[in-house]
């Protein structure tokens, strides 16, 4: 295993220089990188650490935990938590469901098919914001469209805004209706690629739709939906401009999420030592738990 | 057009070695072809001469000049690649005189040098096209047009034949080894066919695990392959081998007991050898190692028998006709002078591979 | 599609073109109902006062381009709309070059360590971006760049060049690598081979990828709400300011017209892009 030569100057030179090369594709990534995320983060645990000093505007003291036990005596912290979780528990599922539902509806062989497909990126791509905004409008308890269509079958009148059960429905519908045509879109590439004949021998083998859809679609289609999963719990969690938009996190705090809390006790309540504790604490949270997803994605990956 | 000198050349990629030590003189104007099965080094080998892989130890030379460290660019080498690597985005005429306008030729020479190519290789009606409006016959083409252009000192080529259909990989050899007798570049031929190293080479070097297992010219490796290794992987039908120990000087003892007696005595005197017999060099006869046929297939210019001697099947193959049939017992004995005796080894699974 | 079908012989056909019609059709009403608020928006933003508060709401009524007309003359929308495209344009652009670069060199350079870093930024779309709005706002108001452009170009850096660096190394890998090589070969450096090939080739992915860096950049609230004040405000602050504003009742006009003028050119784009966007959706649901 010895390499005589290969420790030659002129060799170990040459090297040099296309290794410069190498990593200036590298380069640029880095160096952004560690000036807008790495050093913010790493700003954020010192502020999370230190008592905040409103003289210079940045970190003052060291003080250890004590920002973290303030935070986590905070039951606003943990009601924000659980209305993250309540949100995150609907409007998943749902989207899932009702995303591969619908592909497998419109994946029907016609001529608009393409029209369709491309007709439902628009929801995807309009701005949170503005998204919230429209639905605030079609869901306003006076004149609101929904409301009035809702009246037509005998139904409401609904006070979408000012009912907590139905705020968070509100916020779920509006992220639903962003959401789901992302999926939709996954979810018709994943149909079209299921193996055909698959399909044909569950048929030969006297397979119902049901059983063929539970016991031979589903299975196929796990690693995929936990993929879907993992993308749309990597957006939700930062689930912020919808909620800005239509319900501002009322009534009350009833669907105050975690981001739209932290960023109302920093940047109103200016409390930022507290609220970079938060972050952290959400931020370790996060990772964690899509560390676990992904770990159980590539699992489901490995057992098909 | 240039000599090449390939000497002690090693490859590791960190602790695991993949190429270990080889050495290779190319005489300018030399068609070499590199030959082995997948994974043993042989497109790595290509690759350190192009310099696309760093060379561990060792050094190449190009005519005078050590090209170890210097860039492919600098090599003065052009290469065919397996998937032709056409760039898309350009016609065929770019293609071609890309090379040639990276050193900043003249236009005019440009265009004078494609067309010359196109004309060699009937791309004339081409140029304009992009690649993907190309037949993969048509896309190999230009991708060797590309290296003509150029003139290179050496041509390399990385299985150049292997994503045609057999009929255009038969027809595409006889036209690259017709441009190698009108360029005479020295060039460097990676393959994994035999046939195609054995037709188109001056000299065939079988690697096996990282070395050179044998190196000559083809039909010095098909009359006298050194081992199991390279008797096995040059010629098809694959040889037949009989492994057992020696009894009497010239009888040979299967390991289930059978007994066939040797038309010679082993040279070496070894006590264990493999025998080897290529499947056309049996001849049927009234008496010699008793075989029973299993299938019988006849092409018209030849036939070939599979048989069994003692459990182990063989191939036998005999020109023109013969009205032996399934299920016969027959008698097989082979010239004296076209049996080879080798140091036992394991078989490699190329001879069990499909034939080409 | 692959359709499973168990009825008998004989019944089969009709069965089967009934089904398949109420697939198209219920497909046609699905997509029409996601439609629906954008065509209700659009539709809003000609409505005059009058007509937007009515029960029932009005499908057809004179329509007028009043809103437009106030809200792109006498406010500072325009400005605010100057400051996106700026905002979204540098930030896309500047994360386009920095991003294909290193997702060339995940894809095909081999770099000790470089992986090491591609995983750190993955990992990165695991950031709350409220952990990171936070200190950028400290910071950037110590150093004196609250308002400028060139702060939330920078901002938006965060989440567009891990997004661009996945996106085209996926790209790049599947082209075959002895384009590279072979450009190598025939007189190239690595840039020269990057520039030369890879890029030419990779332009449709490189553009689609930009227009959609672009739409995330154009659309993003929090760092724009917490690192602009007056200067350099984008839109989807005004926006999130007209849809706040509940002391004056809902300036439902404003809104949609705003709204319109933000969504059209970004559904435009999008459709432009879509073949690709779906299929980067594709790749990025089964390659994570």
């Amino acid at each position: 295993m010895s390499s005589p030569n290969s420790e030659s100057p002129r060799r170990a030179r040459i090297q040099w220089g296309d290794l410069a090369v190498r990593w200036s594709f590298m380069l640029p990534t880095i160096v952004l990188l560690v000036l807008v995320l790495a050093y913010p983060i790493w700003y954020t645990i010192e502020i999370s650490f230190s008592s905040f000093d409103m003289m210079t505007f940045g970190a003052g003291e060291f003080i250890g935990w004590e920002n973290y036990s303030w935070v986590l005596k905070d039951y606003r912290f943990w009601e924000s938590l659980w209305v993250t979780l309540v949100y995150l528990m609907w409007a998943l599922p749902i989207q899932i469901i009702l995303g591969f539902g619908i592909a497998y509806m419109i994946n029907a062989q016609w001529r608009g098919r393409g029209v369709l497909r491309a007709l439902f990126i628009i929801p995807m791509v309009v701005a949170p914001v503005v998204a919230g905004g429209i639905w605030r409008m079609l869901l306003d308890p006076i004149w609101g469209v929904v409301n009035w269509a809702l009246g037509l079958v005998g139904l409401g009148p609904y006070d979408w805004f000012g009912d907590p059960n139905l705020a968070m429905a509100t916020i779920v519908i509006i992220d639903t209706w962003r959401w789901t045509p992302f999926i939709v879109l996954i979810a018709t590439a994943a149909l079209l690629a299921l193996p055909r004949d698959v399909f044909e021998a569950a048929k030969i083998d006297g397979a119902g739709r049901w059983a063929t859809l539970w016991s031979v679609a589903l299975p196929l289609l796990a690693p995929v939906i936990a993929a879907t999963f993992v993308i749309r719990w990597l957006g939700a969690v930062k689930m912020f401009d919808i909620v800005l938009a239509s319900t501002l996190g009322g009534p009350g705090k009833a669907t105050s999420v975690i981001n739209l809390f932290i960023y109302e006790e920093a940047f109103r309540s200016l409390n930022f030592a507290e609220s970079s504790a938060m972050a952290m604490i959400v931020l370790v949270l996060t990772m964690l738990l899509t560390g676990v997803f992904l770990i159980g994605s590539r699992k489901l990956e490995t057992m098909h | 057009m240039s000599t090449l000198d390939i000497n002690n050349v090693r490859k590791a990629y960190g602790a695991v070695q993949v190429i270990h030590g080889i050495t290779l003189n190319i005489q300018d104007g030399e068609f070499v072809a590199l030959v082995g099965p997948s994974g043993c080094g042989k497109s790595t080998l290509l690759r350190m001469i192009a310099g696309l892989e760093e060379v561990t130890a060792g050094d190449i030379a190009i005519g005078d000049r050590d090209v170890t460290d210097l860039p492919p660019k600098a090599r003065d080498i052009a290469m065919v690649f397996q998937n032709y690597a056409l760039y898309p985005h350009m016609t065929v005429r770019d293609n071609m005189g890309f090379a040639l306008k990276q050193r900043r030729t003249p236009k005019a020479e440009i265009q004078e040098r494609v067309a010359d190519a196109a004309r060699i290789l009937g791309l004339e009606d081409l140029l304009g096209r992009k690649p993907r409006a190309l037949s993969g016959g048509q896309r190999q083409r230009v991708a060797m047009g590309r290296a003509i252009v150029r003139n290179p000192n050496v041509f390399l080529f990385d299985e150049p034949l292997s994503n045609l259909d057999a009929k255009l990989r038969v027809q595409m050899r006889s036209e690259i080894k017709e441009l190698h007798q009108r360029l005479r570049t020295t060039t460097v031929y990676v393959t994994h066919d035999q046939i195609e190293a054995m037709t188109l080479a001056d000299r065939v070097v079988v690697m096996n695990g990282g070395v050179i297992e044998q190196e000559g010219p083809p039909l010095e490796l098909y009359d006298h392959p050194k081992s199991v290794f390279v008797a096995a992987f040059i010629g098809s039908p694959p040889m037949n081998f009989f492994e057992g120990s020696i009894e009497n000087a010239t009888v040979l003892r299967l390991d289930d007991g059978t007994k066939l007696q040797l038309p010679k005595p082993d040279p070496k005197g070894r006590e264990r050898i493999t025998m080897g017999v290529r499947p056309e060099h049996f001849e049927l006869a009234d008496a010699g190692w008793p075989a029973t046929v299993s299938v019988v297939e006849a092409t018209g210019s030849e036939t070939q028998i599979t048989a069994r001697i003692a459990g182990k099947l063989i191939r036998v193959l005999v020109r023109g006709r013969t009205d032996v049939k399934a299920g016969e017992n027959i008698h097989l004995t082979v010239n004296p002078d076209l049996i080879h005796m080798f140091d036992p080894a394991p078989i490699p699974d190329v001879a069990l591979e499909e034939d080409h | 599609m692959t359709s499973i079908d168990t009825t008998a012989p004989k019944l089969r056909r009709r069965r089967r073109s009934y089904s398949h019609a109420a697939r198209v059709g219920g497909a046609i009403f699905i997509s029409l109902l996601f439609l629906f608020p954008v065509f209700w928006m659009v539709l809003t933003s000609f409505k005059s006062q009058v007509d937007i508060f009515t029960t029932p709401p009005k499908l057809f009524f004179d329509a007028t381009w009043a809103t437009y007309i106030e809200y792109f003359t006498r406010a500072d929308i325009p400005d605010r709309l100057l400051n996106t495209v700026i905002v979204a344009t540098g930030a896309g652009i500047l994360s386009i070059v920095v991003g294909t670069l290193s997702g060339y060199a995940l894809a095909r350079i081999r770099l000790r360590g470089a992986a090491t870093f591609g995983v750190l930024i993955l990992m990165s779309r695991g950031v709350p971006p409220i952990a990171l709005a936070v200190p950028m706002f400290l910071v950037a108001r110590n150093m004196g760049l609250t308002d400028k452009h060139i702060t939330l170009i920078f901002a938006y850096c965060t989440f567009l060049i891990p997004y661009v660096m996945w996106l085209m190394r996926s790209f790049f890998v599947s082209l075959p690598k002895e384009l590279e090589e072979s450009a190598m070969i025939d007189g190239c450096s690595r840039f020269g081979a990057f520039f030369k090939i890879i890029v030419p080739i990779s332009m449709p992915g490189i553009l689609s990828t930009l227009i959609f860096s672009i739409i995330l950049a154009w659309e993003e609230l929090l760092f724009a709400l917490v690192l602009t004040s007056r200067d350099a405000v984008t839109i989807p602050v005004a926006i999130a300011g007209i849809a706040g504003d509940t002391e004056t009742g809902a300036n439902w006009a404003a809104l949609t017209a705003v709204g319109t003028v933000t969504v059209i050119p970004v559904v435009i784009f999008a459709l432009l892009v879509q073949k690709w966007l779906i299929q980067g959706l594709a790749d990025g649901a089964t390659k994570g």
